[in-house]
């Protein structure tokens, strides 16, 4: 059954379609923060939305499935005893505009929090996507320190319920994926059919964006994990510790990390509270640390390693966890948080044996 | 795996405490009974929710074979001495010291239970060792009381004990009773004896174990990570295949369903696919930092 259907959306016909949401569900965009960047954020104004945006500092993923605080369970005490309240049923939601790496990373995220990497399904999670409709925009403009290409996510083929390409003066290609993102579409009030022209002009500049990547990773994809496992002990990993202040931004930047911690909120009279879920970072000296006060992970050169090989070595439903964007490369204050430049530094130097 | 994991995963269940038996002055053992009736199912550990204070996982020491209640031993955390900066740690520290203040008739919040156990139904026909040290026997005695309920489909079976003293025997009776009964065979070593004097650790009674055709014992290998190297050096004369060595592994745990990933070790995680690893499963997913 083919449910794709594909259209021709006006831009003077993009606010209103989105203010139409807007009066019924929340809707999380990009827009222009104060300080020149841009941020994912619930609109207020329909005017707001940037389609135009490079990309975010902060990923929408976390966002939208890991927000700071979101209540995973509330219990209140009643006659000694506790009782306890699931989390509520989530909101409806559509994200707007998020990029194809962003898309290949949420499948990451289904991986682990959704299916709990084949072990224990996540009700919590899986209502929230199911709630949630995944309004994509090709990438046009490929954002600074982006490899996507070497990767194979500057396009995403499947995982999001519309996807928008900017196809400049006639408008924006709106492809429609699922049911879920015709309902979305349709709340749109003027709109006319894509032509075969539409079809080749949107086929033109995919093909031209994959060769405006600014990087390229020095390995192939296949090749990486059997790279990298071979130099498990390699001196660089310690190198690059010397320099690690331990931010861990790198992994708030990243949108397929999932680490996360649990936290109480208890109310001030003692009687009721809630547990909350929020974002944590193997990246933290404290993050492996144990009763005994014996820690896993002791040096920044160790945490290095973990992460670098979360990325490449350990599948989470995709090739790679990495998905390319060049957040961390920006972000990192240290300058070492660049997976190109990390898998150019292990191939330069011989592993030690 | 109990069914209601799956609905509620962070939803813990209230269980009464039938009986309180203080093991040490640190140490008590707490039989519980969940308010629902329903059982525990299996596991390695449950997770012990303080309401507002936090959450630790701790070891199951009941039999699985006991339908109605479960215990569970806890040992309270005191601050380490010098500084203690860890979020962590604080936590352990005070729900732990949450669970202590509990009486009989109260309840405690559980979640789970969680993780795989060592696979005692796989290994019949076996002599098993199990290497405990310390506090190690609180989720040491689990398989004990199995194997021990079982005790015809095994050959010899061995409890080496070690502990720091002849007071931190933590289940004085049930070692007595295994000892005299002679189901088990079971040998103790203490790092400071009654009088005061240096003892042994319990590398020193691995060889009890002599004798046993290494492809017919499986050992297990419970307790502070500290001993698992020396453990492995006393074992390796015994050529004792990777396949039939296990180890129970301790991480930092906050979510113990696979979320969170503070218990991971490379792409293995502590709190589902362990704790209990083969040493071969450890050699093939190259855990060494688990060692």
């Amino acid at each position: 059954m083919n449910r794709t259907s594909c259209y021709i959306l006006k831009r003077e016909h993009l606010a209103p379609w989105v203010e139409k949401i807007m009066g019924e569900e929340d809707v999380l965009a990009p827009v222009l923060t104060g300080e020149g960047k841009f941020a994912f954020e619930y609109l207020k104004n329909a005017k707001d939305i940037r389609l135009d945006y490079p990309t975010t500092m902060l990923p929408p993923t976390q966002k939208v499935f890991m927000p700071a605080g979101e209540t995973v369970v509330t219990w209140k005490k009643i006659d000694g005893r506790t009782v306890f309240e699931p989390a509520p049923a989530p909101k409806r939601l559509n994200v707007f505009g998020i990029h194809p790496y962003d898309i290949h990373a949420l499948k990451v995220w289904d991986d682990v929090m959704g299916k709990g990497r084949g072990k224990l399904a996540d009700p919590d999670y899986v209502a929230k996507r199911k709630n949630t409709a995944i309004i994509g925009l090709d990438v046009l403009a490929p954002p600074p320190n982006s490899f996507c290409e070497s990767l194979g996510t500057h396009i995403a083929l499947d995982g999001y319920d519309i996807m928008l390409t900017d196809l400049g003066d006639s408008g924006y290609f709106v492809e429609v994926a699922t049911m879920k993102g015709l309902a979305v579409f349709f709340r749109a009030s003027d709109w006319e059919s894509a032509t075969r022209e539409d079809f080749i002009l949107r086929a033109k500049l995919r093909a031209e964006v994959a060769k405006k990547y600014p990087k390229t990773l020095p390995i192939p994809l296949e090749e990486i994990k059997d790279f990298l496992e071979e130099r498990i002990q390699h001196p660089y990993f310690d190198e690059a510790g010397k320099f690690c202040v331990g931010c861990a931004k790198c992994t708030i930047a990243c949108p397929t990390c999932t680490c996360c911690n649990l936290k109480e909120e208890p109310a001030l009279d003692g009687k009721s509270g809630s547990r909350v879920r929020e974002c944590d970072s193997c990246q933290l000296k404290c993050f492996t640390k144990m009763a005994g006060g014996a820690n896993a992970r002791k040096t920044p050169g160790a945490r290095i390693q973990h992460r670098v090989f979360d990325k490449f070595v350990y599948h989470h439903g995709m090739p790679a966890s990495c998905v390319g964007c060049g957040r961390c490369v920006g972000i990192c204050p240290a300058n070492i948080a660049d997976p190109v430049k990390t898998l150019t530094l292990l191939k330069e130097e011989v592993p030690h044996e | 795996m109990s069914n209601c994991i799956n609905q509620f995963l962070y939803v813990p269940r209230p269980a009464k405490i039938l009986e309180i038996e203080e093991l040490t002055e640190k140490e008590k053992r707490f039989v519980l009974k969940f308010d629902d009736g329903g059982e525990l199912g299996r596991g390695e550990f449950v997770a012990v929710y303080a309401p507002g204070i936090g959450e630790a996982p701790i070891s199951i020491c009941s039999s699985p074979f006991s339908k109605e209640t479960f215990e569970i031993a806890v040992r309270r955390i005191d601050p380490p001495e010098g500084r203690h900066d860890e979020a962590y740690v604080q936590t352990l520290m005070n729900v732990t010291t949450y669970i202590h203040s509990k009486k009989v008739g109260d309840y405690l919040d559980i979640r789970g239970p969680f993780g795989r156990e060592f696979p005692v139904h796989e290994l019949k026909g076996k002599n098993i060792a199990v290497i405990v040290g310390g506090i190690g026997l609180f989720p040491g005695v689990r398989p004990l009381r199995e194997i021990a309920e079982t005790r015809k489909d095994f050959k010899r079976v061995f409890v080496l004990f070690g502990t720091r003293t002849p007071q931190e025997r933590y289940f004085p009776k049930l070692l007595d009773e295994w000892n005299e009964s002679e189901i088990f065979e079971v040998r103790e070593a203490y790092e400071r004896l009654a009088n005061g004097e240096k003892g042994g650790f319990v590398t020193g009674v691995i060889d009890t174990i002599e004798g046993c055709k290494p492809e017919d014992t499986a050992v297990y290998i419970v307790g502070p990570s500290v001993m698992f190297k020396p453990v492995m050096a006393s074992l390796a004369k015994y050529n004792i295949p990777d396949k039939n060595i296990y180890f129970s592994l301790e991480r930092q745990m906050r979510c113990c369903v696979g979320r969170c990933g503070h218990c991971r070790i490379n792409d293995s995680l502590v709190c589902v696919d362990g704790p209990v690893f083969s040493l071969k499963e450890i050699k093939e997913k190259h855990l060494w930092e688990a060692l």
